[in-house]
Order: C-alpha cells, then structure tokens, then sequence
C-alpha cells in the first residue's frame, strides 16, 4: 500500500514536472551577449496541413531559408476560423522568429465578428504573398452555364451556395449577391474547400464559392465555372467571364476585386524593437519571389506562379486597412448571418 | 474524369523504380520510422507524415512519397503495440486493439496478440493495396456520394455501438456517450463559427482534440490503476513467449478467414469515405465482429478474444489502401493522415486530383506498388518484433509507470502544442478513473467525442442542403436509405441483447 501511494505520487511529479518543462520549452532565451540566436524560424499556418495556406508556406519557406540561413520549422494551428493561429502570431515574442502567412479577409473577420483580442494593429506585414480571387463554380450538369443564368434559376426555385468559411470572402460572395438580386438562397457552410468541392463535384449543392486555384484548375472539365467576383477576367481560368464583363455592376466590390489575399504577418513590434532583423526579413522575403527554385515551385503548384503577387511592407498594410474597412462596411451583412439565419 | 489505371508502360516504369536500392531503402526505413512513431502514445499516422514531411524536401519526389507512404502505413501498425502492451493506444486507429489485446496480455498472451496483430494488419495492408491498384476509379466515384446526410447517418451507425460496448449497463453506455458527444460540441460551432463552451481559452475554438481525450482517459488512468494492481500481468498467469506462440499466431489468423476479411472489407470501405479513418473503422469492425459472433464468444468480446484483435488490426491496417483512394483520384483526403500526405504531395510538386494518373502516373503507380513491400516489412518487423516487443509486458510496474506517464504527458502537448491540453490528459485521467470505479464505459464516452463532430456536421451541412426536410435528409440517396436499415438492425439487436 505504502509503495502504490509513492508511486502516485511520482506520477503527478513527473506529470507536474512534464508540464513545467513543456511550458518552459516555449521560451527562448538570449544567449551570452543578450543577441537572440537566430538559426530557427516557426513559421504558423493558421490552418490544417495540405490546404492552401499551407501549401503557399511550404513552397515559400525553403528558398526563404536559403536567403536567410536560418532554419524555419512551419507549425499548423488549425481551428477558429484561423483565430487560434492568428493568437499564437500575437502571442509570441516580438523577435522576428515566430512568423505566420495568413489570409484576408480571414484575418478581420475574427476581430470584427470573433472575439479576438488583437486588431490590424497589433501586427507587423513582410508582404503578401498571392491574391486568390473569389469565383462561383456549378456542378458539370447545372441547368445553367453562367452566374446570370443561376440566379434567374435561384429566384424561380431558390438554391443552395455552398461556402468555404462562415466568415470570409466566399460567405461575403454570397451574400452579396443574393442581396443586390434579391434572391432567397440556402447559403451552407461546408468547412473547407476539399469539402466544397466534393459538394460541386457530387453535384451536392446548386453552386459553389471558392478561389479558383484553391479548387485546382485541374476541376476545369469537371464543373462549370459561373463568374469571378472581379471587374476583369482572372488569370486561372481566363474563360471564365468575371462580374464586371457581365455588367453584375449592382454587385457590391467587383470593381475593387473580392479575393483572398495570401500574406506574411509578423507579432507587432518586430518592427520597433528589431528594426535591422526586421529590414532584413522583408528583404530576403522580397527576394524569395525572384528565386528561380521558388518560381519553379509554384509552376508545379496547379498555377500558383500565375496569381503569385508580392507587395513590399508598407502596400501590404495599406491592402490590409483598405480590406478592414470594406468588411466593416459589409459587416452587417455577415452579422445579418451569423445571428439572424443561425 | 479519372485517369486510366494499368496502363502497362507506366507499371511497367513504376516496377523499374521501385528496383531503385534508394527506394527500397526509402521504403525500409519510412516503415521502422512509422512502426517506432506509430507506437509512441499521442504520435498518429498524421503527426508522423506531418513531421517527417519537412525531411523529404531534399530529396526527389517519388524516394520522399515512398518514404511518407511506408511511414504512414507503418504508424498505423505500430500504433497496436502499446495498445497491446500497456492498454494505450499509439494511435486513434487503434483505440479498439486495446480492448481484448491488453486482457490477452494479462492473460500473459503478449507475444501471441502482438503477432496475430502484425500478421493482420501486413496482409491487411497488402489487400488494401490490390484494392487501391484495382478499384481506385469506381469507389472514387462512389466517395462522391457520400455527402453530408450519409457522413451524419455513418456516425449514427458507429454511435449505435455504444450500447453495444463491453461490461456495462445499456444507461451507462448510453450516459456517457452522451458525455462524449456533450465534449465534442465544444468549440466553434460547424456552420456559423461562433464559440462554444471555450471558457475564453483559444485553443478550444478548434475543439477539445480527441486524441488528447484518448490520452487521458486510456493511458492516464491505466497508469494510476497500474499503480494500485502494481504489474501488468497478473501474477498468477504464465508468461508465454518464443516462437511457439508465433506459430500459433499464424495458425489462428489462418483458422479465422470470414472475421480477417469482414474487417479489411470495412476498413477498405470506412477509409475510402471522406472524413472517416481508421479512428472510425476499427470502432464499426469490432462492433460488426461482436455482431456477427455466437451468443457465447459475443458476451466474451473485451475479456481478452483474438477475435477482438483480428477485428479492430485487420480494418484500421485497410484503411489505408482506401483513404488514398479519394485522395489520389480527387484530391479530396479519406482520413487526417491522408490530409497530411495530400500536403506532402502537393509540396513535392503533383497535383493531387483526376489528372494525378496522367501526368504523374509513374511516380504514383511506385507509390502504390510501394504498399505491398511495405505491409511485407510490416509482417517482417511485426512478427520478429513481437518477440521482442511482448517482453515489455513483464517490466516491473516501476518502470512502465514513470515512462507512460512522461509519454502521455508529451503526447499529449504534441497533439497541437497547446499547454491546455496537459490540464485535459490530466481531467480526463482523473475522469476515467471515476469512469471505471463506478462501471462506466470508457469507450462510449470516446466514441461520443470522436463521432461528434462528425455526425454534427454532417447533420447541419446535410439539413442545410436537403431544404430542412427530414425526408429528404434520410432518404437522400441509396447509400442513406442502406445506412437507416443498418442502423435499424443494429438497434434491434442491441435491444432483444438488453
């Protein structure tokens, strides 16, 4: 008896200890002159493994280490709506070691309509990355082949929109011109693009909202492709007619473009506390886009190097205030949503 | 839309690559590296892809996917050992090993379980793999229909087990997969992500991890039972060991070929569903084994059955022959492991989707041809191994104490690095043992959080889509109207059982 009461009490110390130590992990202490040791890089995707936040670092980070000589270690935070990932940028130490690529309008939409506790403001930009932009996809045999003809097919039957996130560029697609044409549509969640485009592919839903390059124009003979939320035709699927050819003018941002944007984000401070390794960052980020291997790269990524589009520190938060703005302009919209339909 | 398969000239390239030494070696080490991470508690198939992932980058494309598809194959399987051994699951895929596995290692049968293991789950593999080779294009197609309503149907399939679960009353049973499914709403809700029950901390907006609740529950809580029984075979048992045992092994898989292949087929079709692993085939397998059994061995299942080993080792091995199915051919991942790899693909320059086998057939023809080498050094490792492995089960209570409680605890931070989920192993140890001192079943409340989230969203998504009609939501295709029959027995049965 004496000797199982011991052994309990082990196992809580080590568990105490177990924790101690993993706590303790997550520190990373100035070496003997008080200069942070700069051999690794945690680069965090706020998303899970093998989607196309993922993919975009994990084609970015070898050249990056290359010009840097630093190591990066990319970490996944999936969950939230990209917020338990975008807590872990605003958390870590403003060093310039810990980085994360994250997306718009994802990343506003968990301040404005998410309890986050951190704002544009509180973060550093290295540059984008590449813009996605958003585009409306029909199962192969859709009564209709283009984005006027499904929505004379929504206000005669109604349909069903499936999105990619509750809160983002593809619900605010959505929404948007179910608004300006009046429709009553059954907008569904499908959590992910691989799920949204099972639902067209299986013909599931009557259209769906995603990036063309996230729905991999490889799909291009599998479905149709309505319309871009754009004023001119993107590079991916350029047959594809956008918004702005069709003179859907009455649909709101498709002469400023809807998309996802693609960017590297830093803790705020960075900028303040580490101004040379922050220079320095942004400038072997900058070169990485020239990079052959990098180039080569998003070539085999299902055309990545077609909408690949990096912008310097200083465009990428002005892209991020002017991207706040229009969501808190749409913001009731999105709220008429979440809260009303929910 | 699919791509042909046998094309000769590719298998024929494919079979000229795999003569590669590098490859071989690839495949050599891929697997020992699954079999060995497999093993750790809290280390899955997903983690271990998703760690070794970053090593391949030097290397050309079809040595760097050989080695993470011999590694995820080999995790799987490695993931029963511990479950055998020490009643924790490496892996979710093999939550269910521990039920029978470890009474047969009390039972002082740790080297017999743990070859029958390695024999089911090497032959497993090797028929996923005809599987994947011959029958990639039709289940592609048919992975398509398995929208929403089916998703949320097949986890109210899996969900009717909880009745079924081993040594309790039908209430408890069902009380505590109603525990489980209550753990699994926490979080942002599936449809309008707003969060539930997260007590301000971020972590939980993705949910309390499952195999964080695993950890806990199964591997906490055995330890501090470990510590009251103070060894894990019982002292008046024999330890058996050598070769005998693997003979006798071999002869008990070869006695028992409807149980081996009812399991591979439900693997084979549980893996090629979107969403659904081996953390759900073994589950559905070992329930269909029990179902399918006479009344006598029936009331045996959990007690300590090879039946219960050969179910839950020959689907979750399966799994993997049909979750790279979907994955492959649509770009669409069978399973969190697969989701994994589809990265890794994608990282090493393929397209994942219908052109896959166009224009890279050669490279994904030796990555499936790749399988059979490797569910045969499965077998190789497997049973040479359990000799070796089983010894472990005799280890004074001293040592496996300390070191499962150091391997849980990390474990259980390594899931998602997340300092919460050490106060959740910690919770769910301490709930476990009230769990088990008051004759709960631990394994409805797992399969309350593990199914959850699935039949959740598979319920809104589904209700969304079918106009909120109940009629059409359960009658929405052939499939649906298959899965409510199956239900519909499984319910009977469990109530004439009771």
């Amino acid at each position: 008896m004496t000797r199982t009461t011991t052994t309990r009490r082990e196992v809580l110390a080590l568990g105490a200890a177990g924790l101690a130590g993993t706590a303790g992990c997550a520190e990373r202490a100035p070496d003997v002159l008080g200069e942070l040791d700069r051999d690794q890089i945690t680069a965090i995707v706020p998303w899970a493994q093998g989607g196309g936040t993922d993919r975009a670092m994990r084609v970015t980070t070898p050249t990056w280490s290359d010009l840097l000589d630093v190591e990066f270690v990319v970490e996944n935070y999936p969950g939230g709506s990209t917020q338990v990932g975008g807590e872990q940028i605003y958390n870590a130490e403003p060093d310039g070691l810990t980085l994360g690529m994250w997306n718009m309008p994802q990343m506003q939409a968990t301040w404005l309509f998410q309890d986050a506790p951190y704002t544009a403001d509180d973060f550093d930009y290295l540059g984008t990355h590449h813009w996605d932009p958003t585009m409306w996809f029909a199962p192969l045999d859709s009564p209709y082949e283009d984005i006027e003809g499904f929505i004379e097919y929504a206000r005669e039957d109604g349909a069903t929109v499936g999105i990619t996130a509750a809160i983002g560029n593809t619900a605010l697609s959505a929404l948007l011109v179910e608004d300006a044409y009046d429709l009553d549509l059954t907008v569904v969640n499908m959590e992910g693009g691989s799920e949204l485009r099972q639902a067209v592919l299986a013909g599931d839903v009557d259209a769906g909202v995603n990036q063309p390059w996230a729905f991999d124009p490889d799909h291009a003979g599998d479905v149709t492709a309505l319309g871009s939320h754009t004023d001119e035709p993107q590079e991916l699927w350029p047959d594809v007619p956008s918004f702005g050819e069709l003179g859907m003018d009455e649909v709101p941002l498709v002469e400023e473009g809807l998309g996802q944007w693609k960017l590297m984000v830093a803790p705020g401070g960075v900028r303040e506390q580490h101004p040379d390794w922050f220079e320095e960052l942004a400038e072997s980020y900058a070169a990485v886009f020239e990079d052959e291997g990098f180039r080569t790269r998003t070539e085999e990524q299902g055309g990545l190097d077609r909408i690949v589009d990096y912008r310097g520190p200083e465009e990428t938060a002005r892209e991020v205030e002017e991207t706040s703005e229009f969501m808190s302009e749409y913001a009731d919209v999105i709220e008429d949503f979440i809260y009303d339909r929910g | 839309m699919i791509g042909t398969l046998f094309a000769p000239a590719t298998i024929e390239g494919a079979l000229g690559t795999l003569a590669s030494p590098y490859i071989l070696l690839a495949i050599l080490l891929g697997t020992g590296v699954g079999v060995v991470f497999g093993a750790i508690p809290g280390f899955s198939a997903t983690m271990t892809i998703v760690l070794f992932t970053p090593v391949t980058i030097p290397f050309e494309p079809t040595t760097a996917l050989i080695f993470l598809i011999a590694a995820y194959g080999g995790a799987v399987y490695g993931g029963s050992i511990p479950a055998i051994l020490i009643n924790t699951p490496g892996a979710p895929g093999s939550v269910v090993t521990c039920w029978d596995g470890y009474e047969l290692t009390k039972q002082g049968r740790a080297v017999y379980t743990l070859a029958v293991s390695a024999i089911v789950s090497g032959f497993a593999g090797l028929f996923a793999a005809v599987f994947l080779l011959v029958f990639a294009p039709p289940i592609s197609e048919f992975a398509l229909d398995f929208g929403p309503p089916e998703m949320f149907l097949l986890a109210v399939f899996a969900l009717t087990i909880i009745p079924a679960a081993k040594g309790s009353s039908l209430s408890k049973a069902l009380l505590a997969g109603a525990f489980g499914l209550l753990i699994g709403t926490i979080g942002n809700d599936p449809q309008l992500s707003q969060s539930r029950a997260t007590f301000g901390q971020t972590t939980l907006l993705a949910g309390v991890d499952f195999v964080v609740v695993l950890i806990g529950l199964f591997v906490l809580t055995e330890v501090f039972r470990l510590a009251y029984r103070g060894t894990v075979v019982t002292r008046d048992k024999q330890v058996e060991g050598g070769v005998s045992e693997v003979y006798e092994a071999a002869r008990t898989v070869a006695s028992k070929p409807v149980e081996f292949l009812r399991g591979m087929l439900i693997g084979t079709f549980v893996g090629s569903l979107p969403g659904a692993g081996a953390d759900v085939a073994n589950f559905v397998s070992y329930n269909e084994a029990q179902r399918w059994a006479d009344d006598e061995l029936a009331e045996k299942f959990g007690t300590g059955v090879i039946e219960g080993v050969i179910a839950a080792d020959s689907s979750n091995n399966a799994t993997q022959g049909g979750a790279l199915i979907p994955t492959l051919t649509l770009g669409i991942p069978g399973s969190g492991a697969t989701a994994a790899l589809l990265g890794a693909i994608a990282l090493h320059g393929l397209n994942p989707g219908p052109g896959l086998f166009d224009a890279s057939g050669e490279i994904v023809y030796a990555m499936v041809l790749s399988l059979f080498i490797g569910n045969v050094l499965i077998l190789a490792y497997g049973i040479y191994g359990s000799r070796h492995f089983g010894k472990l089960a005799y280890l004074p209570a001293r040592y496996i104490i300390p070191a499962v409680a150091v391997l849980a605890i990390v474990g259980g931070f390594a899931v998602r690095n997340a300092p919460i989920d050490l106060y959740i192993v910690l919770i769910f140890g301490l709930v476990g043992l009230l769990f088990v001192k008051y004759d709960y079943p631990l394994v409805s409340l797992v399969l309350g959080v593990i199914l959850g989230d699935i039949a959740e969203s598979g319920f809104v998504t589904g209700w969304l889509l079918t106009g909120e009609s109940a009629t059409a939501f359960l009658f929405n295709s052939y499939i649906a109207v298959g899965l409510l029959v199956l239900i519909a027995l499984s319910l009977v049965v469990t109530a004439l059982k009771n």
